[in-house]
């Protein structure tokens, strides 16, 4: 296997030179990553990936702990978020392991760099379908057409992007959107990229890959931690909370009125395993459940320290907390403290005592 | 139908006293495995003669499959409690503090929300349900051997639980990346006569349906044992996030020739119930120290609340002694046969519960007992 991958990795760099993200395990000449990690930490080093079947052609696979949903068919590959960028490499190893066919798009839920850092070097592995008089669909500053898949994604998530000097030009999404959603149609099945409220950050977006009935949160939904609340990007907790309930409500599906036991609409989170619409519901519960108590003692006029101390999220601690850790945490409480008193102050009230 | 588990249930009357293990429980079956490799290194010791002498004395057959099919109604006296729990009851329960925390919070009303009306309750309540156990398996088509046991509560309506696969064929697990549900996923293999089974992959839910929460990083190991018409389970439960020490449950059946009835499928059709729930704009959960319920069971009961409240040290006898010299019963309750089930399920999950168990019908409502 290292022979293989050591082939593959020759094989990616005579196609794409330094663009292709790193070349080898620690490279340094990969594309300098894309906006800091989600949760502030920084990214481990190349991983192994595991790979989890959810429906014939479609996988979630895992590297750095970040999962990264990959659809399959003979008319090409779809990447969304494709993880850190010093994991691109093993990503591409174990997605030519999975399909003969070449990736075309790469779908960026996020600017984050733990999300899409490896989009670069994953884009670069690819090919686009449009080669000629469709120069929207190859990344800017890239002449040499066909060469790069397509990456999608917001128009909030280029901007981010784009104000990063360091950042090359293959790194930034070649097909954005500002309406409400991108559809496209690939493999027999209809591929959705729906914009939604500023949860995480105010570019977050979910991918419904509709008949294979799979979504893919990005950084909404992180069921190993608290949600972390990039509040100087736009993120809300209020945003949370609905991006949440629109999952719930219209996107992840369970199997009703005939209750067979089956998951529905399987869902790929930011970490952690493949979950289905009740593990959303637990989460939005937990996140409404903080808020509530925090709103409380607002009204009751505490102030922030007052409200760390009262250990508003207790009950959550040890299952959401163990890998936020506590400054994961106290951000978290603190997100939440701004949006209730933001609110308050929307509502003409006293936000703070 | 949907359950309404805000019911103040009636208790057994016994105060703090354990539900009796009348069949093994999960320490008999570690101790009987013991006596056994104990005496299978007697065995090795021997000399051949007097090995060969034994072996024809004491011809242990290999372990074989018992089979294990069939209707089995529960014999309603051992942790039948477990279920049939009053609010802010945790008694036994090894909690931590988190997962107190966590029950103190919990609302029954959380049950209206869109996404929870039609979800099943885990496997981690399956050999605490009331309504008997009904199982079946899959064989090798080519050999005939059992590749796998299915195990389901009859009951297909509200309340219902989610059905074990138990593989005996070997199968590995899958990895942890995969989907965790209410059935989770559970490989077995036979130890003599006793079915050991692992169960992982469990969905974050409930340990108890007054509130007390399991997390995914929950297992289970249960023991199945048949003896002709009585079967004995226990069980095992550890969850690093919300157990302070492994939980031990155990529960017996009858074979039950009235089991077989047809039950539907479970149909359940969600229904907006309270405006505002699935807008994110409100949570059916109590604030910090806000459970109206919370001191339920010294009002009722006069169970003071380090021990209603749960933890690894209401688990063993010693607490109980700790307690039984302050310990003032209530002025009535209900001695035997309280028909607390009657009071959560009502209706179609009372009959079918007696459709398994005629006992049931024969209970004495502690409720009124307690309340008159």
């Amino acid at each position: 296997m290292p022979q293989r991958r050591a082939l593959l990795m020759a094989l990616l760099a005579a196609l794409g030179g330094p663009a292709l993200g790193a070349t080898a395990p620690g490279a340094t000449d990969a594309p300098a990553s894309p906006g800091p990690a989600s949760d502030g930490t920084t990214a481990g080093s190349t991983a192994a990936v595991s790979v989890e079947t959810l429906r014939p052609d479609v996988y979630m696979l895992t590297a750095s702990g970040i999962d990264v949903a990959l659809e399959t068919g003979p008319e090409g590959g779809i990447v969304v978020d494709p993880g850190p960028a010093q994991d691109a490499p093993a990503l591409i190893a174990a997605i030519t392991r999975l399909s003969h066919s070449p990736v075309h798009f790469v779908i960026d839920t996020s600017a984050d760099a733990d999300l899409a850092g490896g989009s670069a070097g994953v884009a670069a592995a690819g090919t686009s379908l449009v080669e000629s008089g469709g120069l929207i669909l190859v990344p800017r500053g890239v002449t040499d057409v066909g060469r790069f898949a397509t990456i999608v994604a917001r128009e909030a998530v280029l901007q981010r992007l784009a104000a990063q000097p360091d950042l090359p030009a293959q790194a930034l999404p070649s097909a954005t959107f500002s309406r409400s959603q991108f559809n496209f149609y690939l493999n027999g099945q209809a591929i959705e990229v729906i914009a939604m409220p500023p949860a995480h950050s105010d570019s977050d977006a979910v991918v419904l890959f509709r008949r294979s009935d799979v979504v893919v949160t990005g950084a909404i939904f992180d069921p190993t931690r608290f949600p972390v609340i990039d509040t100087a990007r736009g993120g809300s907790v209020q945003g949370e909370l609905e991006a949440l309930d629109r999952l719930i409500n219209t996107l992840v599906i369970t199997p009703t009125p005939v209750v067979t036991g089956e998951p529905g609409t399987l869902v790929v989170p930011m970490r952690g395993p493949v979950c289905q619409q009740a593990d959303l519901v637990n989460y939005r519960d937990m996140v409404a459940t903080v808020r509530m108590r925090v709103e409380t003692l607002v009204h009751a006029h505490r102030n922030l320290v007052q409200i760390e101390a009262a250990d508003v999220t207790q009950g959550y601690d040890r299952r959401f907390g163990a890998l936020a850790g506590t400054e994961g945490t106290r951000q978290f409480v603190e997100a939440v403290y701004r949006d209730v008193t933001a609110e308050r102050r929307g509502r003409g009230l006293e936000a703070e005592p | 139908m949907r359950v309404r588990y805000v019911a103040m249930n009636a208790r057994d009357g016994q105060g703090l006293k354990r539900p009796a293990f009348t069949a093994l429980s999960p320490a008999a079956h570690l101790r009987a495995l013991a006596v056994l490799r104990a005496f299978a290194a007697r065995l090795r010791r021997c000399a051949p003669a007097c090995a060969t002498a034994v072996a024809m004395l004491y011809t242990v057959p290999a372990p074989a499959q018992i089979d294990l099919s069939g209707n089995w109604a529960t014999i309603l006296q051992q942790d039948f409690r477990l279920i049939n729990l009053s609010p802010a009851d945790f008694l036994g329960v090894p909690l931590t503090a988190d997962a107190r925390a966590a029950a103190l919070s919990y609302s029954e009303e959380s049950l209206d929300e869109l996404g929870r009306q039609c979800q099943p309750q885990t496997v981690l309540l399956l050999w605490l349900n009331p309504f008997g156990l009904r199982i079946w398996p899959t064989t090798d088509p080519a050999g005939g051997e059992v590749v796998a046991w299915h195990l389901t509560s009859p009951l297909r309506s509200a309340g219902s639980i989610a059905p074990m696969t138990i593989w005996v064929d070997g199968r590995r697990a899958p990895s942890a990346q995969a989907l965790h549900t209410g059935s989770g996923f559970t490989t077995g293999q036979w130890e003599g006569d006793t079915l050991v089974s692992s169960t992982t992959h469990i969905i974050d839910s409930l340990l108890t349906i007054n509130g007390a929460p399991n997390s995914d990083q929950a297992t289970m190991t249960s023991f199945i044992s048949r003896y002709d018409e009585l079967l004995v389970t226990s069980a095992v439960i550890r969850d690093p996030v919300y157990l302070a020490a492994p939980y031990a449950v155990a529960q017996s059946y009858q074979l039950s020739a009235r089991g077989n009835s047809d039950t539907p499928p479970y149909h359940c059709a969600p229904e907006e119930v309270i405006a505002g729930v699935s807008d994110g704009a409100h949570t059916m959960a109590y604030p910090l120290q806000g459970n109206p319920l919370r001191d339920y069971m010294r009002q009722q009961y006069h169970i003071p609340p380090d021990a209603a409240l749960g933890g690894p040290q209401t688990m063993y006898p010693e607490f109980r002694r700790q307690l039984q010299g302050k310990y003032t019963p209530p002025s009535q309750y209900c001695i035997r046969y309280c028909c607390g089930a009657a009071n959560i399920f009502g209706g179609v999950g009372f009959a079918e519960m007696a459709a398994y168990d005629r006992r049931v019908l024969e209970c004495t409502d502690s409720l009124e007992l307690v309340l008159n």
